[in-house]
């Protein structure tokens, strides 16, 4: 009788089926090409999980995201498709130890899911150091003293480097009592797209849906911010930057339980950035410096749709004219 | 040539990052205009970029 289901990888590259999304595994000449990178399965619900298993099974997953954000099976453009709930603070590896472009996919029956929440307070869910990889739908829930998503930008060691992350389609809910949605360390050339940042409220009235913190290297250049809803939260986006864009935001200052004191500051003292473009945004509320708008002095805000017409960088359209003062 | 122009000569033959590290608070000191400043970010974006490669 077999008492171990979960066998070692016997299979070779070249024999994989054809996986949607992963190059060269379409085998247009049969079995003799082998595809660049795999799929690996990751359920938590299901019976047969573990983290013996090679994962590229989706009947004998993996356990756990970590098992296979580390395996060896793991290359540049591979794909893991998460289902199940997952209760664990994941740490890519660095650019150079790690592969780049992977993809984490949650696979859930709803819009964002499966869930995932950090098992430690003070640390985050995912913690992103390698090149290129890319999240989508999840809901990430919150921790009261760190992040759900943090982008490493040499802080934590000079190879930690999460330029060119995706981050997409997901909920991050900071459930009343969270720190941080995404917690950028300077990371350039960022996507994140149609997110949802609500909930973030402490005691001490600073957590923050998209933040940007210490940044050894440099304040994030060249992200991305497009599509995202901000409600609910003590301060939705602190994200002092160079040269990045937001287009097509919401920003709901008064929330339906909590008023944000910041909706969007793209510069801070000390970390000061200059040059973004803001346009096409809802911005409710006072849009002013005092309201929580603020802008980097060669930052172009022009196009956005404000309720505060009595501003004089807001048209009597709605429409801003210039950055808030 | 300029300490400025220096510390930029400099960023452009890093070849890791720690060697990044070690030169980005010399260029920023460097910069002493505003226009300076912004190349000097500019152009450690470029290193960085140069290192990691695609």
């Amino acid at each position: 009788m077999i008492t171990n289901m979960h066998f070692p990888l016997l299979k070779l590259k070249p024999f994989f089926g054809g996986q949607f999304g992963v190059p060269g595994s379409e085998a247009p000449q049969g079995l003799r090409w082998s595809p660049d990178a795999v799929v690996l399965y990751v359920d938590s619900g299901h019976a047969d999980a573990s983290d013996n298993a090679d994962g590229t099974n989706r009947e004998q997953p993996l356990a756990t995201v970590q098992a296979a954000v580390s395996s060896s099976l793991l290359t540049d453009y591979s794909i893991i498709v998460v289902n199940g709930t997952v209760e664990e603070s994941v740490v890519t590896p660095d650019y150079v130890t790690g592969p780049s472009y992977v993809s984490i996919i949650g696979a859930g029956p709803t819009g964002y899911s499966p869930s995932w929440q950090s098992d430690a307070a003070d640390e985050p869910a995912l913690d992103m150091r390698a090149v290129g990889w890319m999240v989508q739908g999840f809901r990430f829930l919150g921790q009261t003293a760190a992040a759900c998503i943090e982008l490493r930008h040499t802080d934590s060691g000079a190879d930690d480097i999460a330029i060119r992350t995706v981050i997409q389609n997901c909920l991050f809910d900071g459930l009343t009592t969270g720190q941080y949605g995404i917690w950028s360390h300077g990371c350039y050339d960022v996507w994140i797209i149609d997110c949802v940042f609500q909930l973030w409220n402490n005691v001490a009235n600073d957590a923050c849906g998209l933040f940007a913190g210490t940044t050894p290297l440099a304040i994030p250049y060249r992200n991305h911010i497009i599509g995202c809803v901000f409600w609910d939260n003590d301060n939705h986006a602190i994200f002092p930057c160079n040269g990045c864009e937001f287009v097509g935001n919401r920003f709901q200052q008064v929330g339906y339980a909590y008023t944000a004191v910041q909706s969007l500051n793209t510069t801070v003292g000390g970390n000061p950035g200059d040059d973004n473009l803001v346009t096409q945004n809802v911005m409710t509320g006072d849009y002013s410096v005092a309201g929580g708008y603020s802008g980097g002095a060669a930052d172009i805000w022009i196009g956005n749709m404000c309720d505060d017409v009595a501003e004089a960088e807001v048209g009597d359209n709605g429409f801003s004219i210039l950055a808030p003062t | 040539m300029s300490k400025f122009d220096d510390k930029i000569n400099a960023l452009e033959q890093a070849s890791s990052i720690s060697d990044l590290l070690a030169l980005v608070p010399e260029v920023r000191k460097a910069a002493t205009s505003k226009a300076k400043k912004k190349l000097a970010e500019h152009k450690i974006y470029e290193a960085t970029e140069r290192i990691v490669g695609p």
